[in-house]
């Protein structure tokens, strides 16, 4: 990202003599004070930029800028000389994204209807970062960072600022840094709640873009032709994205899992957005895609801590996804960077930000080189912030900000001493030069003598008592040169407490004490240089206090306990992931029993051949048997089908099932956040099925965009999209959408008043632009143009039969209600969902032309289902409709099969017949028949293999292919779960190992999930079972 | 028509007897039209069957007769010449004893989504004195329903806190809860305190393992504080004649002296094994209902002979990282570990009809087939201490038992005939009654034969 405007001003104010923005100062009342801004900091190792080191070096600065830098370079008389000898000198680190919350906001007239949209929010104009966040910063070497909002989905601009204790100090680099954005939802529900979902969150941005760019179109006609035209309404928010959408500023794309950046990715291409991504940490889990989107990204360094394994059944909980990212997550930088991604990194997110440096250690430890630390932190920063030329590196010209610290920063001993800000000190630790340690003699005025031995760093003061005994001194305090401590009054031959407070100078204490009495006092502790063998035992004495630390010096090495996580990840982490996704072969398959579900019917003893992913013949065997190089597959004694299709799923889909808030949402897309890492996907291979209708839920009268998916396991979202489906949309009728508290509708009226109002919008919608676009470009160009608005855009696709509606329904009320209004808008529904009294009105869903993607057998969960009947498939099928079984749970999907036997056993139907419930005919329904649903030549490879006859109860899926790679076999299986059980125990081994040296740090953490802190965002958790039949579920599988 | 359907004599045979009931109307829900069958009245006997006894060798074209409501004659070939006896003809069909559900609330709970039809959880969490039987709904749909699939015997619970009541055994067919009473007090329904932190609705932060931890054992220490409070009461009740009578403790007299069942809800490892150790300290009669991690307690539960309710096999695996088919290798595990089993549905009494097709998955992974017979008809009935009358075709048993186009497990099987202690049962249901209903409004339309 770059700030082309901003560089300029920002030179020019370098080489200004006088102070910057005096004018804005008030007169001197009094003295003035003067304050030398020449420094030299003398005999450093200065490390210029990551991979230059000088050694001896000086540097010279002067009005916050430096003047020179290297060995020989001459002390300018003015400077103040700071002596660094031993000392190391650090470009000051960059922290590109640090988030804070900038409080409640007043709302204006202009603001956006949405609270989470308010990109007008400027940090420049909102009150600095706390004092003690940037002294925290300081304290770990950080001199700048650029500062974002941290609540919102348009959250506001940036504000690049030095991170100087005074408030004055903390200057802006840069006033006007990226447009902050996040996919945020709100967690909760009711109609202010939009949205509840992540998908209305991205629903919401993009609409706010396009309303940035209609808004932005408006004002410039406005602008040529006020004379006809109304003026534009105020739009803080619109006016605000301007620079954004015409790539004047870049976007900072704030995301809460990798996946979530690859989501993002897709609005940043729609909308060409500069964008740089503020990761989670997590990228490592799909790396070849985040490398793939060529983007810059700042990451966190928040590493998980490690799952409790210690109580046995607590272990059994720990998934392997858990652990992999555990033991996996300090690579992420490393792995990021190594595949060329360019990396900053950042404090945020860390459970406490002070773990910062001990955690960059760790990533270290695990391969991170210290110069690509260094580079994270200093020159990438500046390059990403497009002010490589000013910060970043210590080079003459540059701004002078710097760190001092003694030892290497990237090792555990180290000590910053001074972080310096705009050439002024900032003093974080007390240098040695008042620490003392060793063996003392104590003498006092009023003539005791003891032997003490002293360590001020420690703040330890022992007294030798005699007789091998020591009295320690209580309350030692060390303040710079000044040391207070109190004794027992036994020492000094008296009774109660005695204070001292003395001055360290040189290499002695001299002081005052107090007797208990008041009596005042003069001691002195002076080395004891006699004693040389004293030393030594206070060295072991010392080795022995330090038992605990022991442990803790392992961590030390650079060898990892336990062993270093493995190279090699899997897709997606954790059991039953993938190295690679499986591949495409050419497959010959013979002596099965083939339901190729088509014309040719069941073929027995018959023969598939698939290539290229394409069936090329279904039937008996071909004279000349397998073509050479063809995976030949005996299936004697098997059944064969075409992999089963579920045309109800809520598996696989993050960030909520609902956008339940408004009463339509028909702008929210489950295409935007569809999971491929869901294990549920696995399982439901494991089932014979390969194909899902994935629907938004049923809490609204007109719900969320669907999204046809096959299980390409091991693969990205974009492998998995079939995007030859017909685009759907889910609607809802009955108990569900009436049943959300204080909002419109409350009854089945409410209802189709609703789903007739949204039409009749769109009509009008769908008018206007007619009307607009049919006039001649010099028309167009003097009026206003009519708004993009996703909500009516999607409901206009349905009436000109772009796209079909899967309409959740129950009662033969409701379902007719639809047909009718689907009549008089002229289009036709593609099917019902659940159905359950469809079979009341089969009549008219046939005629209608309409599918029923029905439960074989589901009822009595509620009192819209209570004329519900295992028939109703059957039925239906007989009086025409295109009948399909759905699971709509992500465990049920796993047994499809059997769900189409029992339209064998409830009416009767020939079992081919009702194996297209699960095949054929939702394949129609969703418009892919052409591609897949049965074994024809021509269609996708995609087949089952199954121990028996498929309707049998006693079917086992043995293989699952899809488009001629194998996604499932039982052979593999038993692999994939070998491995995963050694990989976990491997892992708890290891992190047992570990906790045995790190029971202090351990402690210090608390019991939290990996993961954000409060961002108002969470990695995705995969949690299933988040059916739209919440309450049918129970009846379901909550037996007690 | 198209080669739509294969509508074979059973189906038309299943019909007609559906359509004298139509005759009656349709009914509003949570009302079965369903006529209660009367005593048998002479003896029946159903040959040229293949009779598959369970307890012993399967017979094919084998008879099975009974009278008086008990079976009196088993064999192959001709059947005796019995007077009076109805003779029903049952070639290429199938007989198996009724099956029998294990867990349940049928009768307690008619709509899901609708709390005021739920009779299964009283108010407190210590609630031994309610029995279910009181509550059971004769006329419930989901009787018929149920039945309509072989389910012939159901144990019916009460749940909720921590005991909920007292469960009942009935037989699916009566007017009345006397009449369907197989045993009125069965057993004591105990849930066994969890470990596992839940979120609510899959939101929120789990307990912590220490606070979980903390809450099970004082969950546990009330258990045993109930359990001794009662026994201190019922010894010191049976040696005073002033003491006042307390209606809770009264109704775990049978259980606290080990006479009568404690049906126990656990379902993990340490729940299990903590369980038993509980019953084995109070000398306590038990049987575990859940047992999803039965196997991981099966030496414990081997060696104090306690049999499992399994309480259903289709459930997702309980990690991301388990075996796909752990759920349903599970009956197999148990099996190989000599632990005596049975299988429940575990979906909720409305689809109880899937007991059957349930219990065919544990076949399907692994388990004999014979053995996941017997887990839902003679081990089920050992288990609830009905192995003397129930669960088996043999001679001296009540003659509760099915005739099937084929294996029970099968989906695609149909129940032709059911009898209740020799009573002649009516198979249609609610949903029957629909289907026909709605067939006469197409057949009106001219859309279908």
């Amino acid at each position: 990202m770059r700030y082309p405007r901003l560089i300029g001003t920002m030179l020019l104010a370098t080489m200004v003599i006088t102070p910057i923005a005096q004018g804005q100062r008030g007169p001197t009342n009094g003295m003035r004070e003067t304050e030398v801004r020449a420094h030299a900091i003398v005999n450093a190792t200065i490390i210029v930029r990551p991979g230059q080191r000088l050694e001896g070096a000086n540097l010279v600065i002067r009005d916050g800028i430096i003047e020179s830098v290297g060995v020989d370079v001459n002390i300018p008389s003015d400077a103040q000389v700071w002596d660094a000898t031993g000392l190391t000198v650090y470009p000051g680190f960059i922290d590109a994204a640090l988030l804070i919350d900038p409080g409640e906001r007043e709302s204006s007239p202009g603001a956006h209807w949405n609270d989470l949209v308010h990109p007008e929010i400027n940090m420049i104009d909102q009150p600095l970062p706390d004092a003690s966040l940037r002294e925290q910063m300081r304290k770990m070497g950080f001199t700048s960072a650029a500062v974002y909002p941290e609540q919102g989905i348009f959250r506001g601009t940036g504000v690049f600022i030095a991170l100087a204790d005074e408030d004055e100090h903390a200057l802006a680099y840069l006033d006007r840094t990226s447009m902050a954005v996040a996919f945020q939802r709100k967690r909760r529900f009711g109609r202010n709640a939009y949205p509840n979902s992540m998908m209305g969150a991205i629903a919401l941005m993009r609409q706010t873009l396009y309303d940035a760019q209609w808004h932005e179109a408006s004002r410039r006609v406005y602008e040529q032709f006020p004379q006809g035209n109304e003026p534009t309404i105020r739009a803080d928010a619109l006016d605000a994205l301007q620079m954004t959408i015409n790539r004047y500023q870049p976007v900072l794309f704030d995301v809460s899992d990798e996946l979530d950046a690859i989501r993002a990715s897709q609005v940043v291409n729609e909308f060409d957005l500069d964008v740089t991504y503020l990761g989670s940490g997590f990228e490592f889990r799909r790396l070849n895609e985040i490398v793939a989107l060529n983007r810059s990204f700042i990451v966190p360094l928040n590493f998980p801590k490690a799952p409790e394994v210690k109580d046995v059944a607590a272990a059994e909980q720990v998934s392997l996804r858990e652990l992999t990212t555990w033991e996996q997550a300090p690579t992420n930088p490393r792995r990021l960077i190594r595949a060329g991604v360019q990396v900053a990194l950042t404090t945020n997110d860390l459970e406490n930000r002070k773990d910062f440096l001990g955690n960059l250690r760790k990533a270290i430890k695990h391969d991170l080189t210290e110069d690509e630390a260094l580079a994270s932190l200093t020159t990438t920063p500046a390059a990403m912030l497009g002010i490589e030329n000013v910060l970043g590196t210590l080079e003459a010209d540059k701004v002078a900000n710097f760190v001092v610290v003694e030892g290497s920063i990237f090792e555990k001993d180290s000590k910053i001493r001074e972080t310096w800000i705009n050439g002024r000190r900032h003093e974080i630790s007390k240098a040695a030069q008042f620490q003392i340690e060793g063996d003392f003699d104590f003498w006092t005025n009023r003539g005791h003598f003891q032997q003490a031995t002293i360590d001020t760093e420690k703040k330890s003061i022992a007294f030798d008592v005699g007789e091998e005994k020591k009295l320690k001194a209580k309350k030692v305090s060390v303040e710079k040169d000044r040391i207070t401590f109190l004794l027992d009054g036994s020492a000094l031959d008296t009774e109660g407490i005695v204070r001292f407070s003395g001055l360290i100078a040189g290499n002695a204490i001299a002081g005052t004490g107090i007797m208990p009495d008041g009596d005042r006092f003069q001691f002195t502790f002076e080395p004891d240089e006699e004693d040389e063998d004293a030393e030594d035992e206070v060295a072991m004495a010392s080795e022995d206090e330090n038992d605990d630390d022991q442990p803790e010096a392992n961590e030390e090495t650079d060898e990892i306990k336990g062993g270093p996580p493995p190279e090699t990840l899997t897709y997606p982490i954790g059991a039953y992931g993938l190295e690679a996704p499986p591949q495409s072969q050419n497959v010959y398959v013979h002596n099965a029993t083939i339901w190729t579900q088509g014309e040719a019917g069941i073929i027995e003893n018959g023969c598939l051949v698939i290539e290229n992913g394409k069936i090329t013949h279904v039937g008996a065997e071909p004279s000349g048997g397998a073509p050479q190089g063809y995976l030949v597959l005996d299936a004697e004694g098997k059944h064969i089908t075409p992999g089963l299709l579920d045309c109800h799923s809520h598996t696989g889909i993050s960030g909520g099932v609902n956008e339940g808030s408004h009463s339509v949402t028909s702008e929210v897309r489950i295409a935007d956040v569809v999971n491929p890492d869901d294990v549920n996907w696995y399982r439901q291979l494991a089932g014979g099925v390969n194909c899902v209708n994935q629907l938004h839920g049923s809490a609204n009268a007109i719900g969320g965009q669907n999204s046809v998916v096959k299980i390409k396991w091991g693969g990205t979202v974009e492998d998995m999209r079939v995007p030859d489906a017909i685009a759907g949309i889910k609607f809802a009728l009955g108990e569900n959408p009436k049943r959300s508290e204080g909002r419109y509708p409350d009854t089945r009226m409410g209802v189709e008043t609703v789903i007739r109002d949204a039409f009749t919008a769109a009509s009008d919608y769908k008018a206007h632009w007619d009307r607009y676009l049919a006039l001649t470009t010099d028309v167009r160009e003097r009026i206003m143009p009519p708004r993009r608005d996703l909500q009516l855009e999607a409901l206009v696709e349905i009436i000109k039969g772009e796209r079909i509606i899967h309409c959740h329904s129950y009662r033969q009320d409701e379902i007719l209600m639809l047909i009718r209004v689907a009549d008089d808008f002229g289009f036709t529904i593609g099917t019902f969902q659940h159905v359950l009294e469809g079979y009341k009105v089969a009549d008219a869903i046939a005629q209608h032309g309409a599918g029923a993607s029905t439960f074989s057998d589901w009822w009595a969960y509620k009192v819209e289902v209570m004329d519900a009947v295992p028939y109703n498939g059957a039925l239906m099928d007989e009086v025409g409709v295109v009948v399909s079984f759905n699971s709509d749970s992500s465990e049920l999907a796993r047994r499809m099969n059997t769900e189409a036997a029992k339209a064998v056993r409830y009416g009767g139907l020939d079992p081919q017949e009702a194996l297209k419930f699960v095949t054929i005919n939702p394949a129609k329904q969703l418009r892919i028949d052409h591609r897949i649903g049965s074994l024809e030549p021509g269609k996708d490879g995609d087949f089952v293999i199954w121990s028996h006859n498929p309707l049998s109860t006693y079917a086992r899926c043995e293989q699952n292919w899809i488009e001629g790679a194998r996604y499932f076999d039982l052979r593999i299986d038993e692999m994939l779960r070998k491995k995963a059980r050694d990989e976990r125990q491997r892992i708890m081994q290891k992190i047992l190992v570990q906790s045995e040296s790190l029971k202090k740090s351990e402690k210090e953490g608390g019991d939290g999930p990996p993961g954000r802190g409060a961002r108002g965002q969470r990695p995705s958790v995969l949690i299933q079972g988040d059916c739209e039949e919440f309450v049918g579920m129970e009846t379901i599988e909550g037996a007690q | 028509m198209k080669k739509r359907f294969t509508m074979n004599n059973n189906m038309f045979l299943k019909l007609g007897a559906i359509l004298t009931t139509m005759t009656l109307g349709t009914s509003s829900w949570g009302q079965s039209r369903q006529i209660p069958a009367p005593v048998q009245s002479q003896p029946i006997v159903i040959h040229s069957a293949t009779i598959h006894t369970v307890s012993g060798d399967t017979i094919v074209n084998g008879y099975v007769a009974f009278d008086q409501g008990i079976i009196t004659a088993i064999g192959q070939g001709s059947p005796p010449n019995i007077r009076n006896a109805q003779l029903r003809d049952a070639t290429g069909l199938h007989v198996y004893p009724g099956l029998i559900a294990a867990n349940t609330n049928l009768g307690l709970s008619e709509t899901g989504a609708v709390p005021i039809t739920h009779d299964f959880n009283e108010f407190g969490d210590f609630t031994p004195e309610t029995r279910c039987i009181i509550a059971v709904n004769p006329d419930t749909d989901l009787i018929p329903v149920t039945r309509a699939n072989g389910i012939l015997t159901a144990v019916t619970s009460p749940s909720g806190g921590v005991i909920a009541g007292r469960n009942a055994i009935i037989r699916l067919d009566g007017w009345t809860w006397e009449d369907l009473a197989i045993q009125a007090e069965a057993g004591l329904i105990l849930s066994w305190p969890s470990q596992r932190g839940r979120r609510f609705r899959g939101f929120g932060p789990r307990r912590n393992p220490e606070d979980r931890q903390k809450r099970y054992r004082e969950g546990i220490e009330r258990i045993e504080q109930f359990f001794e409070d009662a026994s201190a009461y019922l010894k010191a009740k049976d040696h005073s004649d002033i003491l006042e009578t307390d209606l809770r403790f009264e109704a775990m007299r049978p259980f606290v002296m080990g006479e009568k069942p404690i049906y126990v809800q656990a379902s993990s490892q340490s729940q299990i094994e903590e369980a038993v150790a509980f019953a084995q300290r109070r000398s306590l009669k038990i049987i575990i209902v859940g047992g999803f991690e039965a196997d991981r307690a099966s030496a414990t539960l081997v060696k104090n002979n306690v049999p499992v309710i399994l309480n259903g096999l289709h459930r997702l695996p309980s990690a991301r990282h388990s075996d796909y088919d752990e759920p349903f290798t599970l009956p197999l595990r148990l099996h190989e570990a000599g632990v005596k089993f049975c299988i429940a549905s575990g979906t909720g009494s409305a689809h109880e009809r899937n007991l059957n097709h349930i219990t065919a998955t544990a076949a399907a992974y692994g388990l004999p087939k014979l053995e996941a017979l017997r887990s839902i008809t003679l081990n089920a009935a050992e288990i609830l201490g009905l192995g003397d009358t129930h669960g088996s075709i043999e001679t001296g048993k009540t003659a509760t038992l099915i005739v099937t186009t084929g294996d029970p497990l099968e989906i695609t099987t149909d129940v032709i005939l059911a009898y209740i202690d020799g009573r002649d049962i009516d198979l249609g249901s609610r949903h029957k009654q629909l289907f026909l209903k709605y067939r006469e409004k197409y057949k009106q339309l001219g859309l279908i034969e």
